[in-house]
């Protein structure tokens, strides 16, 4: 009521000046003193009118008299509109024709403009809702917007969902995960719910079995009180709403929200939010899988390639793995990026790819080779850049697995690249490969020690290696330090076997 | 107390700026209006709102010059200007990080948020 005093003060003034009486608009139930009138005369001169809707007149303490009617607005909250007369000549017991006409078109015109207020508020309160829901639609857009489905954008959206909703618990569940299976966004509701965990799990079990559904696939509870199975769940009552996150025939869980506010009610914009948020869950959880199973795939099958190098020259096995290995430890101490790291990767799994040319009888030769066969052996690098030319998705692979075979001195093959001008990338196979090789039995020699490999790895940099590259080997691969374990071979020894893997069968 | 807060809502399109007021004087907050800026520069320096929300797009006067009038006065008295709005344009930002206790919020904004962004600088809580 005193919300519209300020516009429906004018509308009294204007009524006062008219008639010569003083106009209120007071509370009926609270009674409050006005004009000249005391609360027990207002008292009086609602009990008058009270019921009848008729107007009512009275004398008052002072000697003075009033009339007053009865004013319905704002959700038939009961006031008064009182006329004080400032005279104490009394026109009888009724209220005079004249002011009761003006009391009654005055009341009208409160009556009617309180509806307005009342109607604009209800706009503006549907505006205000409009815009939080438009703010997170925009929200969810955004977070959506990101191919896979972090834990965090999960943890992220839900909160928003929760928030927008004034709901304590959010929740998404997945079916058949072991891991993440839950998904909880609560409020700070202390120790109000002390296992959320199980209570929503039993929830999420409970409302497609005993809650009423609203459409396919949802489900609501207005008051777990009404339902046995629910108010069993919490001792407080509680509403739930539960929409399945599906997408096609493909079902992936629940997204479900949770409010122990029973003064409010989920509202229709809310439980079509609802709908829509977990629409677009099972839209990305689809394309997430779809995306893991691509990539899963296309990690199956270089696994199967790098097998195919395996199965032609049993002492390579496991090689292209270690080298890998050795790779992507020296890719973090060089600090790589993201794109690099990638590289590396596929560039160290598939360095030899190229030997799936190379005869086997060449390969598996247990004796020194000549020179033809050696040539044989060399192409491999540039052979296995083309075998992986045509996927795309390699491309930036592609330069490390044609160069890891140069050397920093330029003494290298396929192009006698020199320095800085080998690809990083290439720099950093070439040491990993060379330690493996050495370690590794061949065809034509027993496995070297670590300590051997080491010795010849380090005396390389700076002439077959990128001294830069070495360190990082040294300090990532033999954790700083290098482990002299067996006697250092004899001179002669140590020299025959650098000449042997520079480059020439590893 | 946010009684004893006033707020400042300006805007042109009347439907937005009875949804601010409303959200604020339900919070408990005084809530004055302006439908430009002219009238809104006005209601600062007669009313000292404690805290302004205003569109950056207005009639008379827009809300960029608004603020840029206004920056002078918060020396003496700080208070919080909110600046909305739907335009896009990507200097925005910066032009408001230039002023003093201004903040930025795109439409379409959460009024709760910017109930809470308000209710932060002000010290106050529901």
């Amino acid at each position: 009521m005193k919300a519209h005093l300020g516009t429906i003060g004018d509308l009294l003034e204007t009524a006062g000046r008219m008639s010569g009486h003083t106009f209120h608009w007071v509370d009926g139930a609270g009674a409050q003193a006005c004009g000249g009138l005391t609360k027990a005369d207002v008292c009086r001169l609602a009990k008058e009118t009270d019921g009848t809707g008729r107007a009512g007149c009275i004398e008052a303490e002072d000697g003075n008299w009033a009339c007053g009617v009865p004013v319905t607005a704002e959700k038939g909250e009961r006031s008064l509109l009182v006329a004080c007369a400032s005279d104490k000549h009394r026109g009888g017991r009724d209220c005079p024709t004249g002011l009761l006409q003006l009391l009654v078109t005055v009341r009208q015109l409160i009556e009617e403009r309180c509806e307005a207020a009342e109607e604009s508020r209800k706009q503006a309160e549907e505006l205000n809702q409009a815009y939080e829901d438009l703010h997170l639609f925009s929200q969810i857009c955004t977070q959506i917007r990101s191919l896979r489905f972090s834990r965090t954008v999960l943890r992220d959206l839900l909160q928003e969902v929760r928030e927008s909703m004034r709901a304590e618990m959010a929740a998404a569940t997945f079916d058949g995960r072991a891991e993440d299976k839950l998904q909880i966004a609560c409020a700070n509701i202390g120790g109000f719910v002390p296992d959320a965990e199980r209570f929503l799990d039993e929830l999420a079990s409970e409302m497609p079995r005993s809650a009423p559904v609203m459409e396919d696939h949802c489900f609501i509870v207005n008051c777990s009180s009404d339902i046995p199975v629910f108010r069993n769940l919490h001792s407080a009552p509680f509403r739930a709403l539960a929409v399945r996150i599906r997408s096609g025939d493909q079902e992936y869980g629940w997204l479900m929200m949770v409010s122990f506010n029973m003064k409010e009610v989920f509202r229709r914009g809310e439980y079509r939010l609802l709908r829509t948020v977990a629409e677009q869950m099972a839209l990305l959880m689809a394309n997430s899988a779809l995306y893991s199973d691509l990539e899963l795939f296309v990690i199956n099958l270089v696994k199967s390639l790098v097998m195919a190098i395996d199965a032609k020259d049993a002492c390579t096995k496991g090689h292209s793995e270690r080298v890998s290995e050795y790779c992507m430890r020296m890719a973090a101490a060089l600090g790589l990026d993201e794109k690099q790291r990638t590289a590396l990767l596929w560039a160290s799994v598939l360095h030899d790819i190229g030997k799936i040319g190379t005869p086997e009888v060449i390969l598996n030769k247990p004796a020194r080779l000549s020179d033809n066969e050696y040539d044989c052996i060399k192409t491999h690098p540039a052979k296995g850049a083309e075998i992986l030319r045509p996927i795309s998705q390699l491309k930036d692979a592609l330069p490390a697995i044609r160069h890891h075979h140069e050397q920093y001195d330029g003494r290298g093959y396929p192009d006698a690249l020199r320095g800085e001008s080998i690809p990083l990338l290439a720099r950093i196979i070439a040491v990993a490969d060379t330690y493996d090789a050495i370690t590794s039995q061949r065809a034509y020699r027993a496995a070297h020690s670590h300590a051997e490999a080491m010795r010849i790895i380090l005396e390389g940099a700076g002439s077959q290696f990128d001294p830069r590259v070495v360190d990082a080997f040294y300090r990532t691969v033999c954790g700083g330090r290098v482990a002299f374990d067996t006697p250092p071979a004899a001179g002669q020894a140590a020299e025959t076997a650098k000449q042997e893997y520079a480059g020439v069968r590893q | 107390m946010r009684s004893h807060k006033t707020i400042l809502v300006v805007d042109d399109q009347v439907a937005i700026r009875r949804a601010i007021e409303l959200k604020f004087s339900i919070a408990g907050y005084q809530v004055i209006s302006a439908a430009d800026g002219e009238a809104a520069l006005e209601l600062i320096r007669s009313r000292q709102p404690d805290a302004v929300i205003a569109d950056i797009t207005m009639p008379r006067l827009d809300g960029r010059t608004l603020c840029e009038m206004t920056d002078g006065i918060k020396k003496d008295r700080p208070f919080l200007t909110v600046m909305v709005t739907a335009r896009i344009s990507p200097d925005e930002r910066q032009w408001i990080q230039q002023m003093r206790d201004t903040l930025f919020m795109e439409k379409p904004f959460s009024p709760t948020r910017l109930l809470e962004a308000v209710d932060n600088y002000l010290g106050v809580s529901a």
